[in-house]
């Protein structure tokens, strides 16, 4: 009986050992990304098949891109911040609401604008393939969350 | 009639030995034994059976490869699962970064 116990802790020790195993080196590329310092960068290079030249050029129009993304947010959050403070103000600021409005529809219309541009520029670092595949999935992705930023917005308003 | 020789000795043959005292109930025992279809199921006795097997070496060796292959399966579900959500999770950061309107709706 004790060969027995002994058996069934070395069969749960092979078990515990060959779960971990597989386990980590199952994840080992998946780990690996998410360690990078740009982890979305080393995303989109395993995702789309990225050469090193690619990556290299990808990368750049990506570190050139982010300060714009970010400063359109800051004033898309801006102009939204306003607009909330005049709505809370009634009619007297009628006129104040429709030009700050039309002001935050315009800068959004940019941002979206400069968007599309950025994923022009990278997919045309891509090879056709992979230009097609990463085209539809931003496209889609992103068109369907602006959908839901200008229903949020109007929901707000 | 002449009895022969050996109908002699077969009569002078006897046998003294005696039953066992219960030995009507050791024989309703056997046949109660005998009659039985199967064995109730009890965990010491799935034990001492799964003992009884695994004395020889190669029902040893495939419990444990049967047992390796059990844990790296269960190994190997749980990282298509983890790979799969951590994909979901990086396309999305990545996704946040280039999409304005991503920021807006937090």
């Amino acid at each position: 009986m004790k060969s027995i116990a002994t058996l069934i802790v070395f069969g749960v020790v092979a078990s515990i050992i060959c779960y971990g195993a597989v386990y980590y080196f199952g994840t080992q590329s998946h780990r690996h990304v998410a360690q990078q310092e740009f982890p979305e960068l080393a995303w989109l290079r395993v995702e789309f098949e990225l050469s090193e030249e690619e990556f290299e050029r990808i990368s750049k129009l990506h570190y050139a891109y982010l300060p714009k993304c970010e400063s359109m947010c800051e004033l898309v959050s801006e102009k939204n911040a306003e607009l909330v403070h005049l709505m809370g103000q009634g009619t007297n600021a009628e006129e104040q609401h429709k030009e700050l409005l039309e002001e935050v529809v315009g800068i959004r219309a940019d941002c979206q604008k400069m968007m599309l541009e950025h994923f022009h520029s990278v997919s045309q670092e891509m090879n056709p393939t992979q230009r097609e595949r990463y085209l539809a999935w931003v496209l889609e992705e992103s068109l369907s969350s602006g959908h839901q930023a200008l229903v949020g917005g109007h929901h707000q308003n | 009639m002449k009895r022969s020789k050996l109908g002699e000795r077969l009569s002078q043959w006897s046998v003294n030995s005696e039953l066992p005292t219960d030995f009507k109930g050791q024989v309703w025992e056997r046949i109660a034994e005998a009659d039985r279809p199967f064995v109730e199921f009890s965990f010491d006795s799935l034990f001492v059976w799964l003992a009884e097997r695994l004395q020889h070496r190669a029902s040893a060796m495939a419990f444990l490869l049967v047992a390796a292959l059990l844990g790296g399966g269960l190994g190997g579900i749980h990282a298509v699962i983890d790979s799969r959500v951590s994909h979901v999770k990086m396309a999305e950061t990545y996704l946040q970064t280039v999409d304005p309107s991503r920021h807006s709706l937090e």
